[in-house]
C-alpha cells in the first residue's frame, strides 16, 4: 500500500512537470509508459489515472493561489452553458481518462508481447 | 474461452481504446462547440491562466520602433498615465495598453466591420457579415489604408499605434490569451492601420447610418405628402436647438398638423420598398438610442468663475466598455486626459491643460439612395448615367468559416456613388459621406493639443464624418458649440429622404456646405451651450436641410431649464444634472392626461381612468428607482401613441405596427389642437373621437396593462427600479460575464435616458472645470480591464449607477502621482539591437 502511494506520488510529480514544461499531451504518454512498464501488475491504469488527476489538481491549486479560479469557473461555465463545477471536475476527469486509458492499453500490449 | 470471458477481454481493449481515442481527439480538435480540451483545460496555461494573469504590466516592456524610453504609471483606478518624449512613442504605449487590456474587443469590433465574424462563429454569422460588407465599410477602409501616406503625421501615428498593439500580441505567451479567444478557439491577428480605419468606419456606422428614405416613402403612401413632411420632422415641432436662438424658452410650432390624405396613391412605387428599412438593424432605432448630452457653462454663470464643461455620450453599454481611459504626456506636444477608443490612437473626449471638449451625435442626413438602371439585374456589368453605360466596379467577396473553410462567395458592385445593392425589385446605390475618401482621423489627433477654443475649432474644421455636436471650453472662459462635418448639398436644395433617380448625374450631390456655414455658436449671451441630439438649428433662423426625424428635444429642454435656473453652477451641480431624474417630457404630457379626466363627467370617464389620473396626480415626475408612478405614465403614453397614430398602421399587419411613430414633440403639439382630425380613430367609422376621449381611453388601457404586468398599484410591483434598469452585456452577450438588472435613475426623455432594454446609455460621464489648474471628474460603466476576473473589470459600475463621479488625477509628471494613489508602473524601451 505504501509502495502504491509512493508510485502515485512519483508519477504525479512526473506528470506535473511534463504538463508544465511540455504540454497536456504528455499525460497519455506517461500513462502509457507506466502501464507498459507495469505489464498489468497491480492496478497500473488506476494508479496512472489517480496520479494524472492529482498532478492537474495540484497545478490548478497553484493557479488558484494566483487568481480567482472559482469565479472564473463560474464565468466560463456560464458562457458554455454548464455549472462552473463541471469545468473543475473536467480538470480531474480529463487527465484521468487520458492516463488511465493509455496505461490500460499499454499494459495489454505489454502482456501480449510477453 | 467462453463467450462472457471473450466479451470481457474485448471490452478490456475496446473501452480504453475508445476512451483514449475520444479524449485525444477532443484534446487536439474541437468537438462540436467545445474548444480543444487539451489546451483549454490545461491547469496552468489553459483557461485557468486567465484568473492568474498579471493585473498590470510591470518591469520593462520592449516595443519595436520606440525611440526613447516611456514611463507608464497606473493610478489606483488602473488608468495609465503615459509619459513619453514624442507623440509616436506615446501612441505605441497606448496601442500596447489597448492590446494588453482589450485585445478581444479590438479584434471583435474590426472583424464585425470587415464582415469576418463567420470565421469565428460559422455560418450563423454569414448574414451579418454579408450585410456589413454590402455597406462598404471594409471597402472604404481598404481605400483609406491604401491612400495613407506612411510618412505623414497621421500615417506615422497610426503605424506607431499598430506597433504597440503588435508588440503585445507578439509577446503573448499561451497563458496570456484572453478568455474569449479560448472559448472561441481563436488566435489574435496582428494589427495594422487598415484595422484602425475599420474601427473608425464601424463607429461612423453606429453614429451616421441613418436614412429615413424608406420610412418617408411609406408615410407618403399612408397619409400623403403634406402630412408626411410634417411627421417626418424635417423641422421639429418644439425648437430648443443646439445653436441657441436667444430665446429664453423653446419655440413651439403651433401650426396645425396637416390632415392625412384619405387614400393617397403610391408615390415612389415599388422602388421604395427595396430600400433597407430605416431602423431595420437593432442598433439604429434612432430616437430610442440617441441620448447623448453635452453642455458648457461660461464663467459668468459658474460659482467659481471658471468655465465648466460636461459630457455624457450615450452608446451601447458593454463589458468591457467601449472606452479606455488614459492620460498621455509628451513635453511641449501633448498633455491630454480622457477616454480613448480601443482600436485607435488619440483621446476622443477629454481635456488638456487649457481646453476640454465632448461630443454628441448630430444625426445629420449624410446618406442617400439612388435607383440605378442596370444592363442586367442578375449579372450586371454596367449602369446607365446620362444615357451612357458606365462599367460597374466589382469585387469578389469570400466568406470563410472557423477552420478556413470557404463558406460562400459574393460579388459586390460599385457605381461612382458607392456600393450597389440589388434584389428582385431593383437596384440602388448609396452615397454616404462615411465611405468617402479623405475621412481620416487627423482632426481628432490634432484637436487634443489645442491651447484655446479657437485652436480646437480650427482643428475640427477638417472633420468630415460622422458629423458631431462638439462642445468646447477653455481656461480663458470661452465656450463654443461647433457641428463640423461634410453636409451634402443635394440638387435644388432638396431634402435627402427621398429615393433619387440614379440614371442622371443631376441627382448627384453638388458639393458640401462650406465650413463657414457649419452650425457654430461661440460665447453666446446666455452663457451656456447645450446639445442633446436635438435639431441643430431652428429652421426659422437657417432653413438649410440638415436632416430629419430629430429626436424630441426633451433632454435639451431639461438641461436648458436647469441651466437657466442656475446662475452659479458648480462642478457638483453639473454632475447632478447629468443624472437628473426630472423630465420635460412629463411636463408636456402629464397635465393633459390629468385635465382630460378633470374636464369630463365622472360618469362618462369611468372609475379606472379616474384612478389612473389620481395615481399619476401623486407623481412628482421624477424617474427614480423607488418611484411607483413612472411605469403607469409610460404605459399610458404608449397607449396614447397607439390610439392617436392609427392612420400610420401598416395595412394588414396583424401585430399592429406603424410605418413610423412620429416624434413625441409632434404628439405634444397635437395635444394643443383638440379638434384635429388625427384624434379620430379611422377604425371606428361610426364614432369621431375627440382628444380627451382618446386620452381617457389611453389612461384606462395603460392602467389595465400596468396591473396586468406589475400587479395592483399597492403591491409594490410598480417600482421604477424594476423597469428602469441597465443591462450591460459582455461583448459576446454571455450573462455570466455581464452586469444585468442594475437599477438606475432616469427614464425616457430624461438626461440620463437609457434605451428600453437598458443596453444603451451614458457610456462616459465627465465634468471639467477650467480653472487655473484644470479639475475633472469622470466615470464609465465597467472598468479598465477586459479580463472578467480582474478587479478592474467592472469596479466602476456601482459608482456609475449611483450617479457618482471619480476625481481624475491629472499629474504633470510621473512623480506627481502620489505613491499611495498608484497601482503600478512599467517602462517601455526599444527592442535590443
Amino acid at each position: 500500500m505504501k509502495r502504491q502511494w509512493l508510485e502515485i506520488g512519483v508519477l504525479s510529480l512526473v506528470t506535473l512537470i511534463a504538463t508544465v514544461w511540455l504540454g497536456w499531451w504528455t499525460v497519455p504518454l506517461i500513462g502509457a509508459g507506466w502501464g507498459f512498464s507495469r505489464q498489468g501488475e497491480g492496478f497500473p491504469a488506476l494508479t496512472a489515472a489517480v496520479s494524472a488527476s492529482l498532478a492537474w489538481v495540484l497545478l490548478l491549486g497553484v493557479t488558484a493561489l494566483r487568481g480567482p479560479v472559482g469565479s472564473l469557473a463560474d464565468m466560463a461555465g456560464g458562457a458554455m452553458g454548464v455549472p462552473g463545477a463541471v469545468l473543475v471536475t473536467a480538470v480531474l476527469v480529463y487527465p484521468a481518462i487520458l492516463a488511465g486509458a493509455a496505461a490500460a492499453l499499454a499494459g495489454l500490449v505489454a502482456r501480449t508481447q510477453a | 474461452m467462453n463467450g462472457k470471458a471473450r466479451l470481457v477481454s474485448i471490452l478490456q481493449v475496446v473501452l480504453p481504446a475508445l476512451l483514449l481515442g475520444v479524449a485525444l481527439y477532443g484534446g487536439f480538435r474541437s468537438l462540436g462547440p467545445l474548444p480543444p480540451l487539451g489546451t483549454f483545460l490545461h491547469p496552468t496555461a489553459g483557461i485557468w491562466a486567465v484568473a492568474a494573469q498579471r493585473e498590470l504590466p510591470g518591469g520593462t516592456v520592449r516595443i519595436p520602433g520606440v525611440t526613447d524610453s516611456v514611463t507608464v504609471v497606473f493610478d489606483n483606478r488602473a488608468v495609465p498615465h503615459i509619459f513619453a518624449r514624442n507623440v509616436e512613442d506615446a501612441y505605441r504605449a497606448l496601442g500596447y495598453l489597448h492590446a494588453r487590456f482589450r485585445l478581444f474587443q479590438l479584434e471583435l469590433t474590426t472583424r464585425a466591420a470587415a464582415g469576418r465574424l463567420a470565421e469565428w462563429f460559422g455560418k450563423s454569422a454569414l448574414a451579418c457579415d454579408s450585410e456589413q460588407r454590402a455597406l462598404g465599410l471594409a471597402w472604404s477602409a481598404r481605400r483609406d489604408a491604401a491612400a495613407l501616406d506612411s510618412t505623414s503625421e497621421e500615417g506615422r501615428q497610426l503605424i506607431a499605434y499598430a506597433d504597440g498593439v503588435n508588440a503585445w500580441i507578439d509577446a503573448m505567451g499561451p497563458a496570456d490569451l484572453p478568455l474569449e479567444y479560448r472559448l472561441l478557439n481563436a488566435k489574435p491577428e496582428r494589427w495594422n492601420p487598415y484595422r484602425t480605419f475599420l474601427f473608425s468606419k464601424r463607429m461612423s456606422y453606429t453614429l451616421a447610418y441613418s436614412h429615413p428614405d424608406r420610412t418617408y416613402a411609406r408615410l407618403v403612401e399612408r397619409v400623403g405628402r403634406a402630412a408626411a413632411d410634417a411627421l417626418i420632422g424635417e423641422a421639429a415641432r418644439i425648437h430648443e436647438p443646439v445653436i441657441p436662438t436667444g430665446r429664453d424658452s423653446p419655440r413651439v410650432d403651433l401650426r396645425p398638423l396637416p390632415a392625412p390624405a384619405p387614400a393617397p396613391a403610391p408615390v415612389l412605387g415599388d422602388a421604395a420598398t427595396t430600400l433597407p428599412r430605416d431602423g431595420a438593424l437593432p442598433s439604429h432605432r434612432r430616437t430610442d438610442r440617441e441620448a447623448s448630452n453635452n453642455w458648457a457653462v461660461a464663467p459668468q454663470r459658474t460659482a467659481n468663475g471658471y468655465a465648466l464643461l460636461a459630457g455624457d455620450p450615450h452608446l451601447d453599454l458593454t463589458l468591457p466598455s467601449v472606452w479606455y481611459e488614459a492620460h498621455l504626456v509628451v513635453p511641449e506636444a501633448l498633455d491630454v486626459y480622457g477616454v480613448t477608443f480601443p482600436g485607435a490612437p488619440g483621446v476622443l473626449i477629454g481635456f488638456n491643460r487649457d481646453v476640454a471638449w465632448s461630443f454628441t451625435n448630430t444625426g445629420a442626413d449624410v446618406l442617400d439612395y439612388y435607383a440605378e438602371t442596370l444592363d442586367n439585374l442578375d449579372r450586371p456589368t454596367q449602369y446607365e448615367l446620362d444615357g451612357v453605360w458606365i462599367p460597374l466596379k466589382r469585387e469578389i467577396e469570400e466568406y470563410f468559416g472557423p477552420h478556413g473553410k470557404l463558406l460562400a462567395t459574393d460579388t459586390l458592385y460599385y457605381t461612382h456613388r458607392g456600393p450597389l445593392r440589388r434584389d428582385s425589385l431593383g437596384a440602388r446605390s448609396v452615397r454616404w459621406t462615411v465611405l468617402d475618401q479623405e475621412v481620416g482621423l487627423r482632426p481628432f489627433l490634432d484637436m487634443i493639443d489645442a491651447r484655446s477654443v479657437g485652436d480646437w475649432l480650427g482643428a475640427m474644421e477638417f472633420h468630415l464624418a460622422p458629423i458631431q455636436n462638439g462642445v468646447v471650453a477653455d481656461r480663458s472662459g470661452e465656450i463654443a458649440m461647433f457641428l463640423p462635418g461634410a453636409y451634402p448639398i443635394r440638387p435644388g436644395g432638396r431634402a435627402g429622404f427621398t429615393l433619387f433617380d440614379g440614371s442622371t448625374s443631376s441627382s448627384d450631390w453638388q458639393g458640401f456646405l462650406p465650413v463657414s456655414r457649419y452650425p457654430l455658436s461661440r460665447n453666446p449671451e446666455q452663457g451656456f451651450l447645450v446639445s442633446a441630439n436635438q435639431q441643430p438649428v431652428d429652421p426659422a433662423t437657417d432653413s438649410t436641410y440638415f436632416g430629419a426625424r430629430w429626436p424630441a428635444p426633451w433632454r435639451a429642454m431639461r438641461i436648458n431649464q436647469l441651466l437657466r435656473a442656475d446662475s452659479a453652477v458648480t462642478p457638483d451641480a453639473m454632475r447632478r444634472y447629468q443624472v437628473d431624474p426630472g423630465s420635460a417630457r412629463v411636463e408636456q404630457f402629464l397635465p393633459a392626461m390629468l385635465s382630460a379626466v378633470e374636464s369630463a363627467s365622472p360618469a362618462l370617464v369611468g372609475s379606472e381612468a379616474i384612478e389612473a389620473a389620481r395615481l399619476l396626480g401623486e407623481w412628482d415626475g421624477q424617474y427614480v428607482p423607488d418611484n411607483e408612478r413612472a411605469v403607469l405614465f409610460e404605459l399610458v403614453l404608449g397607449a396614447l401613441k397607439d390610439a392617436t397614430w392609427d392612420e400610420l398602421l401598416v395595412p394588414g399587419d396583424t401585430l399592429g405596427r406603424r410605418v413610423m411613430t412620429p416624434g413625441e414633440d409632434v404628439l405634444a403639439v397635437l395635444l394643443g389642437d383638440p379638434t384635429s382630425v388625427w384624434w379620430d380613430d379611422r377604425r371606428t367609422a361610426e364614432t369621431v373621437e375627440s382628444r380627451d376621449a382618446v386620452i381617457v381611453a389611453s389612461l384606462i388601457a395603460g392602467y389595465r396593462e400596468a396591473i396586468e404586468r406589475y400587479g395592483e398599484p399597492a403591491d409594490g410591483g410598480w417600482r421604477w427600479g424594476r423597469v428602469g434598469t441597465a443591462n450591460i452585456y459582455h461583448l459576446l452577450r454571455f450573462s455570466s460575464l455581464s452586469a444585468l438588472d442594475l437599477p438606475v435613475r432616469g427614464g425616457r426623455g430624461t438626461i440620463p435616458q437609457m434605451s428600453e432594454r437598458g443596453t444603451h446609455g451614458p457610456s462616459w460621464r465627465m465634468v471639467v472645470e477650467l480653472g487655473p489648474e484644470v479639475r475633472a471628474w469622470g466615470v464609465y460603466p465597467g472598468g479598465q480591464s477586459g479580463n472578467p476576473t480582474s478587479r478592474w473589470y467592472k469596479d466602476r459600475l456601482q459608482l456609475w449607477a449611483d450617479g457618482g463621479l471619480d476625481p481624475l488625477p491629472f499629474p504633470r509628471t510621473a512623480a506627481e502621482l502620489a505613491r499611495e494613489t498608484t497601482a503600478g508602473s512599467f517602462t517601455i524601451r526599444s527592442v535590443r539591437p
